[in-house]
């Protein structure tokens, strides 16, 4: 994956700058007028909607408690008695006796907020490594270059170590927890982020308009400042979406490796799912619920990420 | 053939209670009270259900037994074929086969070994066992009192790594420590070990002061006897250190022989398989299949499947939604006894629950039989007290506690503890025999003691943290248990109740000095009554909650015929078939 | 180039000091002593505290970590605390397990992946090009430990056609040779352990080649759409050359390079999605063995793991990048 990581997100840089270098000030407008006639960005996007509309609204709209174990005694779980949907209960119970509905629909929330949560980490604290990276390389003299290429080669090497076991590490370290769920995936993406926004900046800083504010004598902090940083964020926050999507995919298998959030006070679908593991075989509905709400959501993100790429990348654009 | 083991224990304990009494060991036979269907829970018998089906001789597939290898799912591998140097099941579960301990266990009964009977003198510190005649290791050599006392006194000489409770920490445990303590081992108890002599096929086994392990720990697998040339081999392996890695020949078959009815033929690491082949000249009824393989499939969804599949005969530890499914597509899933305890414990230092009143309406909210009907295995059952029924001292007079939320919230109030605040912690990442789904029991719990008023914050901690937490104190409300080693009550009250604790914080001085009383009480029949005031006692202070006692399941395919299941999960391989027809 | 090979050994060795730095770091900061997972629950806190300091970590951290380096350099991560064995046999014994199922699932990419890809391209904007692509993005988005879960509970539980577990039936009488059970019954002739162990691999493998088979159907038709644009493509149309000749001499030819570099990379990348793979179908492989090193907290394992893995994956991104600097002049006048 990780030379895959790096094509890419090579790739959104450059599209980026030339978007940048066109100059025309109307890309991004058509980018998004491009966005609202691919079929790809209209399907990811109304899912995205309705998922972040039931995130929001999931608490006020459950028809019961989500962690209310009502139906107790109707569930033994020990003998594969598990009540399937009914009028009550139109996703059926899950295995101590709770609204399955209920759980999937409050559980959206927590689910956005791990994956929102995680790539705000990721995000923050890649984009300051990156940033100081590429500050430094630019503006830093010959020590500023050496220390770029340090924290970039570490970069590399964290970025070779497959995301999940850098999450399983931090999660072994802080112990299960929805907060360390959210860290420990974050933190896997820290050295995506960074190497996207120092590469994006560095692009920036090379660019005429950067050249033509340095020969005018701006001074050199103001330039990234108010110039190449906000410049850089385009291919960064299609990166974010992306981001999500896989948030919302490692949070659920480090549940399933035990390391996910073992509250039970808020249902979770990665939780959820990595729980109903345990009796797929005799109530593959307790998994498939969350299962589908997870792939679909994660494809509806991963939909909108990937065409907002694609409309900002001129190299597919051409060929149109 | 399976009975309640009752009147047998009283019948040992009478025997050796008598000074100089010959241990009589009456075969685990009928005490013809226990027939009859086992449907309801007043005549089922938790300790040992008895066995219903026999193996005949036409029903015996000696084609397939011969040319077949028997697999068995094991959820996880063994560590050392060294048996001393073993402290969990699977490797239990392996040594077992291969080598032979001085007693044995049936049910939760000692009964002969290698020994056909033993003796001890008033004080209880001189334990002098008669061998069998005609048993030889699979070396060829034929064992006598001076095998064993050569077996006794390596294990007591241990030096350096050897002495680390990471490699023996059963021997430690039961003999204190060793003649001459490393101090880099950190063990500073004195070995209570004083000597072992032999006459032919008489062993005597001196230690300074009796405790209620013995005779029970001579049934202990890790004490297990191995061939003298066997012992000769390896007499130069050292352990330099705690965290060394175990020696190589534990992790090769060839080194060490048994007397058991299999021999280790060959230990695969890499497909996870170890494989045993019938032992010709065994003493006892040889195996019937002459291959026996034992595969590792640490997921028990995965294991439950290769049993479906017929990938494998008979797999360990199945989940209780998957053994009631298996036992209705036709396999078998023969129930052990209960020998484990799942415990909430009160820690007193946390206010209010320092107050009996408050540990009494806590006690009230617990609907305890929806945990074990809903979540545990069949087989399990509520606990009234902190050991399980089937060991000698279990009392029938312990105050109990049914489930009764409205009495919960009444007792609280009257308390002054309405609105309680109470922090429950609860493993993470295990599960453990006697707590199959430890999150879902904690769910349970949780919910009961919110319907009765009390505000609960969950605490969930991975289990390499959580016993040294819930050890410190730390947790007001935790979830805890212990699944013994052999038939000895101080196995559970002793390492919980002998002295102060923080992991309790109570001091009763009263609970601590009836259970020092009866485990140094030699004479058998008085200890059977010493242990009955000390539970009685430890319910009164109610240090905590007995929540369940539970079988783990063992499930078997439709055309083999199961070994004795035991409450020790010591089941012997050699009496396994495979049956035609059905 | 020399001096670029040279500087860049130099920047990575830094980098993997620094990872070990990390390593040994996070090893120190890890909750919970050894002890408890060694001993069982109601050993005494004697017994505990004997272990704590039999293990003797009273040297001062810094020889610790020298400790720690140099026997990693030495390949010794120390002793798992779940079997006992040291950490590096236990990796050896199993290596050629998830080998054997990464190389099965890599093939099944490949095999499914660029003529996918290919045809995507080429019929761009179709309904086969959308089912290709959005199949492939949902490829990724499903949670691989549910997908491999599912397979097996349909096509080995309910219909019973392939095996549930293991790499070959239990007692299977195989010779080792190489490790891969396939290519070694195909060695020694015995096809019939070779039929075995193929199928027992195919439900793991198709598990395992959801995600880089996702990955190379989309650089596939990525790949090919660009070289189609390119002027030489344009320029052998124009020439009038046959289809197949353009198709095989100039689109394929020069759109495998990028999938050829993917396809080194993904082979590593592999190991993560083995970690769930293997637990689901206890296939015995480095994967199950960190499954079952994550859950019982055999943090000695881990590392051993993590570190054995990074050095891979440095050493292939070292060789990659060196590639492309010969293979295009272009990165090296960059770098």
């Amino acid at each position: 994956m990780t030379q895959t990581r790096i094509e890419k997100l090579d790739r959104l840089i450059e599209a980026s700058v030339s978007a940048r270098e066109a100059q025309t000030g109307s890309l991004w407008r058509q980018s998004f007028r491009r966005l609202k006639r691919s079929p790809m960005a209209v399907t990811g996007g109304i899912i995205v909607g309705l998922f972040v509309v039931v995130a929001v609204l999931g608490p006020f709209i459950a028809p019961h408690n989500p962690t209310a174990q009502t139906w107790g005694n109707e569930v033994f779980l020990n003998r594969n008695v598990f009540p399937g949907p009914r009028a009550e209960n139109w996703f059926g119970l899950d295995h101590l006796g709770r609204d399955m509905f209920s759980r999937m629909i409050v559980g959206a929330r927590q689910t956005l907020l791990v994956g929102v949560v995680a790539t705000l980490i990721g995000f923050v604290a890649g984009a300051a490594i990156g940033g100081v990276a590429a500050a430094a390389g630019t503006f830093g003299g010959r020590w500023g270059e050496r220390l770029e290429a340090v924290i970039m080669r570490t970069v590399d090497v964290a970025l070779a170590i497959p995301m999940l076991l850098l999450a399983l590490s931090v999660a072994a370290l802080l112990g299960p927890s929805l907060s360390t769920v959210m860290i420990a995936v974050g933190v896997a993406q820290i050295p995506i982020f960074a190497r996207l926004l120092r590469g994006s900046m560095l692009a920036q800083a090379h660019s005429d308009y950067v050249l033509a504010a340095i020969s005018l004598g701006v001074p050199k902090g103001r330039i990234v400042v108010s110039h190449i940083l906000p410049n850089s964020l385009g291919p960064v926050i299609v990166q974010a979406t992306l981001v999500l999507a896989t948030a919302i995919i490692e949070a659920a298998a480090l549940s399933y490796l035990g390391l996910g959030n073992p509250d039970p006070g808020s249902p979770e679908w990665g939780t959820m799912l990595a729980d109903a593991q345990r009796f797929l075989s005799g109530a593959p509905q307790l998994a498939i619920y969350p299962a589908v709400g997870i792939i679909v959501t994660a494809l509806g993100f991963t939909l909108l990420g990937e065409a907002m790429r694609e409309s900002l990348d001129p190299r597919l654009r051409r060929q149109e | 053939m399976r009975t309640s083991p009752t009147p047998v224990r009283r019948a040992l304990a009478a025997a050796a209670g008598a000074a100089l009494a010959v241990g009589l060991f009456t075969a685990c036979g009928s005490d013809g009270d226990t027939g009859g269907d086992a449907d309801t829970a007043e005549d089922f018998d938790f300790s040992c259900p008895e066995r219903t089906d026999e193996l005949t001789e036409d029903l015996i597939d000696t084609e397939a037994n011969e040319s077949q290898p028997f697999v068995f799912g094991t959820p996880g591998d063994p560590t050392s074929l060294d048996p001393i140097l073993a402290s969990d099941g699977e490797t239990f579960r392996v040594n077992r086969q291969v080598f032979d301990t001085l007693l044995d266990a049936d049910c939760t009964d000692t009964v002969p070994g290698l020994a056909e009977s033993f003796e001890q003198n008033p004080e209880g510190t001189e334990w002098t066992f008669h061998l069998r005649e005609g048993v030889t290791f699979h070396d060829g050599t034929a064992l006598d009192g001076a095998a064993v006392c050569k077996n006794f006194d390596r294990w007591a000489n241990f030096k350096g790594g050897f002495q680390s409770p990471n490699f023996t920490y059963y021997y430690s445990a039961v003999f204190g420590g060793f003649a001459e303590n490393d101090p880099a081992m950190g063990i500073e108890t004195e070995s209570i070990f004083e000597g072992c002599t032999a006459d032919g096929l008489d062993v005597t086994i001196s230690i300074s002061q009796y405790t209620s392990s013995f005779p029970g720990a001579f049934t202990l697998e890790s004490l297990s006897i191995i061939s003298p040339a066997s012992i000769d081999a390896v007499a130069d392996v050292t352990i330099p250190a705690a965290d060394s890695p175990l020696p190589e020949y534990t992790q090769t078959v060839g080194t060490l022989a048994g007397t058991g009815p299999y021999m280790l033929e060959d230990w695969n690491h890499s497909e996870q398989e170890v494989t045993l082949t019938r032992f010709d000249d065994y003493w006892g009824e040889p195996a019937k299949v002459k291959t026996l393989i034992f595969k590792t499939i640490s997921d028990e969804t995965a294991r439950r499947q290769a049993l479906e599949a017929g990938d494998i005969h008979g797999y360990d530890l199945a989940a209780p939604a998957d053994a009631q499914a298996l036992l209705d597509a036709g396999f078998q899933v023969p129930i052990r006894g209960v020998f484990n305890l799942l415990y909430l414990a009160y820690t007193q230092s946390h206010a209010p629950l320092e107050n009996h009143a408050v540990r009494e309406a806590l006690s009230y909210a617990i609907d305890r039989q929806r945990i074990v009907d809903s979540v545990l295995p069949a087989g399990g059952m509520v606990a009234t007290q902190f050991i399980p029924p089937s060991l000698e001292g279990y009392s029938e007079d312990v105050p109990t506690y049914d489930y009764d939320t409205e009495k919960a919230k009444d007792m609280l109030a009257e308390a002054g503890a309405e609105d309680l605040t109470l922090t429950f912690c609860y493993p993470t990442d295990v599960t453990r025999p006697y707590m199959p789904a430890p999150k879902d029991i904690f769910d349970i719990i949780a919910s009961d003691l919110e319907a009765a008023g009390v505000t609960v914050e969950a605490r969930p901690i991975t289990w390499v943290e959580y016993i040294p937490t819930t050890r410190s104190g730390e947790c007001p409300l935790y979830l805890l248990g212990w699944t013994g080693d052999f038939a000895d009550p101080y196995n559970f009250l002793g390492t919980w109740f002998a002295a102060p604790s923080t992991e309790w914080g109570f001091d009763n001085q009263e609970v601590f000095d009836s259970i020092a009383a009866a485990n140094t009480e030699p004479d058998a029949e008085a200890r059977v009554d010493l242990w009955k005031t000390a539970n009685e006692a430890v319910m009164a202070e109610l240090p905590g909650l007995p929540i369940s006692s539970s079988p783990p399941s063992i499930a078997f395919a439709p055309n083999v015929y199961p070994p004795d299941v035991s409450p020790l999960t010591r089941e012997d391989f050699s009496q396994v078939s495979f049956t035609t027809g059905s | 180039m020399l001096r670029y090979t040279v500087k860049r050994l130099l920047q990575l060795s830094v980098a993997l000091l620094g990872l070990s730095l990390l390593l040994f770091a996070w090893f120190k900061a890890l909750p919970g002593g050894p002890e408890n997972q060694l001993l069982p629950e109601n050993a005494t806190d004697q017994q505990r505290e004997a272990l704590r300091a039999a293990l003797g970590l009273d040297e001062p951290i810094w020889v610790q970590y020298a400790d720690f380096l140099g026997r990693a350099v030495r390949l010794d991560f120390g002793s798992s605390l779940s079997s006992g064995r040291p950490v590096a046999t236990e990796l050896a014994d199993r290596l050629p397990a998830t080998i054997e199922l990464s190389l099965a699932a890599m093939l099944i990419a490949v095999g499914l992946g660029i003529p996918l890809g290919y045809l995507a391209a080429k019929r761009r904007g179709t309904w086969l090009d959308f089912t290709a692509v959005s199949g492939s993005l949902l490829g990724t988005c499903i949670p691989i430990f549910f997908l491999a879960a599912m397979l097996k509970v349909v096509f080995a539980q309910e219909l019973g056609w392939l095996p549930t577990t293991f790499r070959l039936s239990a007692g299977a009488d195989y010779t080792d040779v190489t490790g891969l059970r396939v290519l070694d019954g195909l060695i020694t002739g015995e096809f019939d352990i070779a039929w075995d162990a193929v199928k027992h691999l195919i439900l793991p493998a198709i598990a395992l080649s959801s995600i880089p088979l996702a990955v190379i159907v989309r650089i596939t038709r990525a790949s090919v759409l660009d070289v189609v644009g390119e002027d030489y493509v344009r320029t052998a149309d124009a020439k009038g050359l046959k289809p197949s000749v353009i198709r095989g001499r100039h689109v394929m030819r020069n759109a495998m390079l990028p999938i050829a570099t993917i396809i080194g990379l993904l082979l590593g990348s592999l190991f993560a999605g083995a970690v769930l793979t293997e637990s689901v179908f206890s296939f015995g492989g480095i994967g199950s063995f960190v499954y079952q090193a994550t859950t019982e907290r055999d943090y000695p394992a881990l590392m051993g793991f993590i570190l054995v893995i990074a050095v891979f994956y440095v050493v292939i991104n070292l060789l990659v990048d060196l590639s492309y600097g010969l293979l295009d002049p272009r990165v090296r006048v960059r770098s």
